[in-house]
């Protein structure tokens, strides 16, 4: 698919292009926002902004790149900005530095069919590695507190979640 | 619970992978885990992997909860509730040339009598053309519609037409002959409305300094049309048939239909400039046009005053000699005169009454 050409097509306006494009980075565009602002919601204001942005502008676009990074680093920076308007600059630094290089996993986030393969070879871990793993990554329960709730050891947690990323590593190798 | 050795060794690895993926870890330990782990995996970029699935992983529950639908219907009903879309402010960026693209371009071979601004860096994706004065130039579109351009005028057209559309931007005057395809309306958008055409044969004359935007039609069917936010076509207004021309007031926003003789008005695109019975000031602003010269009418009764004559190829010295024997005029040149950095200002011509003719009645 020539994104050159869509690109060139949503310059002279045409209304189809942008449809495409947003359905094409959209959800991608939302996963990468909330690297820098975690919170669903705001992530997804931000990201509709910058689409909002991009048709306004979309007669005076200078891409120098390709359209995937100028979206990227549109978000970005309105992540940048919201916080430094809600002046939560230390948190976010922290933030930031762990993630050194935020475009790498951009190309994942955009991967749909590969986050689809992730969550069905979750749904194939044996139970109780599944639990734990699903404990910690979909509702973001601290290793210590998954012990409590489940009556086990933190070691048997940390195990259960090693359990988990070899098998899954195993089940995923095409993709990665 | 007993376990081998072996067993152990794969218990305490993943216990490993577990404590490195926990949120409690500080630096020191991270990176003796990290070697640690290394070590022991077979694979690679195993630890990479490792990362891409723990990250991937964190975001599935979002990735679920998106509701693409309602955030797309969102977008475009903030879109269109904004109210500062103004038609007059794209052509401007327009004629900026903003866009920047990776598309390799053919381009065409221009004619003699253009300057043209066609980028050959691929970067831009229109072509911009500007015509000297004094000069009649034709192209070709990419659609095989073909286009005069008369002296002293701006256009600016795409390299691709756009699927159901073929917009074309045009200052000054131009003489279409557009290629029939009814599925892709052929549109000259000026500074203050669009004539829109498919398959016909018409004239646009819109002259930024002047106070009316003309379209005169030889055959076929035009329509004046206003942009709008909401089509990729324009709205119309009104349509006229063939020997008619439209004429808007840009001041007064009025549209008026009258009849004309076409070959009058379309004379300019054989080099001829033909008047008939035309008050004075009408022919002397096309000579000002035509020929780039400032001509002024010092004694504002010679408005009044018709002309009728075909010029073909004279000079603006042979045109006043020849209409100083059907007018009672005097004139006086005052040719262009070179400025200190080199450019040179406009030349200037003088029309006054001739001396024993003021005061007496007119014809």
């Amino acid at each position: 698919m020539d994104t050159d050409f869509i690109l060139y097509k949503l310059i002279n306006g045409d209304e189809d292009s942008f449809t495409f494009i947003f359905n094409k980075y959209y959800k991608g565009l939302v996963l990468f926002a909330m690297d820098f602002v975690p919170d669903r919601d705001k992530a997804e204001e931000i990201v509709q902004g910058v689409f909002v942005k991009l048709w306004e502008n979309h007669e005076k676009l200078e891409i120098k790149s390709s359209l995937k990074s100028y979206l990227l680093k549109s978000v970005q920076n309105k992540c940048f900005d919201h916080h430094k308007h809600h002046k939560i600059k230390r948190n976010f630094e922290d933030t930031f530095i762990k993630k050194t290089q935020p475009f790498q996993s951009a190309d994942d986030y955009l991967a749909y069919d590969f986050i689809e393969s992730v969550e069905k070879a979750i749904n194939k871990l044996p139970e109780r590695t599944r639990q734990i793993f699903k404990l910690s990554r979909y509702n973001n329960m601290k290793q210590k507190d998954i012990a409590i709730q489940l009556n086990i050891s933190v070691k048997t947690v940390e195990a259960g979640i090693g359990a988990a990323l070899q098998q899954l590593r195993k089940d995923l190798k095409d993709w990665l | 619970m007993l376990r081998s050795e072996k067993e152990n060794k794969e218990v305490d690895y993943r216990e490993k992978i577990g404590k490195l993926f926990s949120d409690d870890v500080d630096h020191d330990t991270t990176e003796e885990l990290i070697n640690e782990i290394k070590k022991q995996d077979k694979e690679p970029s195993g630890l990479e992997q490792f990362e891409r699935i723990w990250n991937i992983s964190g975001k599935i529950k979002a990735y679920n909860e998106i509701d693409i639908n309602s955030a797309g219907k969102r977008v475009k009903q903030t879109i269109f509730s904004k109210k500062n879309y103004n038609p007059k402010k794209i052509l401007l960026y327009l004629e900026r040339a903003a866009a920047i693209l990776f598309i390799p371009l053919l381009i065409a071979s221009l004619s003699y009598y253009f300057t043209s601004k066609t980028i050959t860096d691929q970067q831009f994706a229109y072509n911009e053309l500007d015509n000297a004065y004094g000069t009649v130039s034709k192209l070709t579109l990419p659609d095989g519609t073909k286009v005069w351009l008369n002296s002293g005028s701006h256009f600016k057209y795409p390299l691709i037409f756009k699927k159901g559309i073929r917009k074309v931007y045009l200052t000054g005057e131009a003489y279409f002959e557009v290629a029939k395809n009814k599925k892709k309306p052929f549109v000259v958008s000026t500074s203050d409305i669009d004539v829109m055409a498919t398959g016909t044969v018409f004239d646009v004359m819109a002259y930024k300094n002047e106070s009316n935007i003309e379209a005169t039609l030889v055959s076929g069917k035009i329509s004046m049309a206003k942009e709008t936010k909401s089509s990729l076509l324009p709205t119309p207004i009104i349509s006229i048939s063939p020997g008619q021309r439209a004429i808007l007031n840009k001041e007064k926003k009025k549209i008026i239909i009258n009849k004309v003789d076409t070959n009058k008005v379309i004379s300019w695109k054989d080099g001829k400039l033909i008047f008939e019975n035309d008050p004075m000031d009408v022919v002397i602003k096309k000579l000002d046009r035509w020929y780039n010269t400032k001509i002024i009418l010092v004694d504002p009764e010679l408005k009044t005053y018709r002309y009728t004559a075909t010029f073909d190829g004279e000079t603006l010295p042979q045109i006043l000699e020849l209409l100083k024997h059907s007018a009672p005029i005097e004139y006086t040149i005052f040719p262009r005169k070179k400025n200190d950095n080199n450019t040179f200002t406009k030349g200037k011509v003088e029309i006054r009454m001739r001396k024993g003719f003021k005061n007496k009645p007119l014809r």
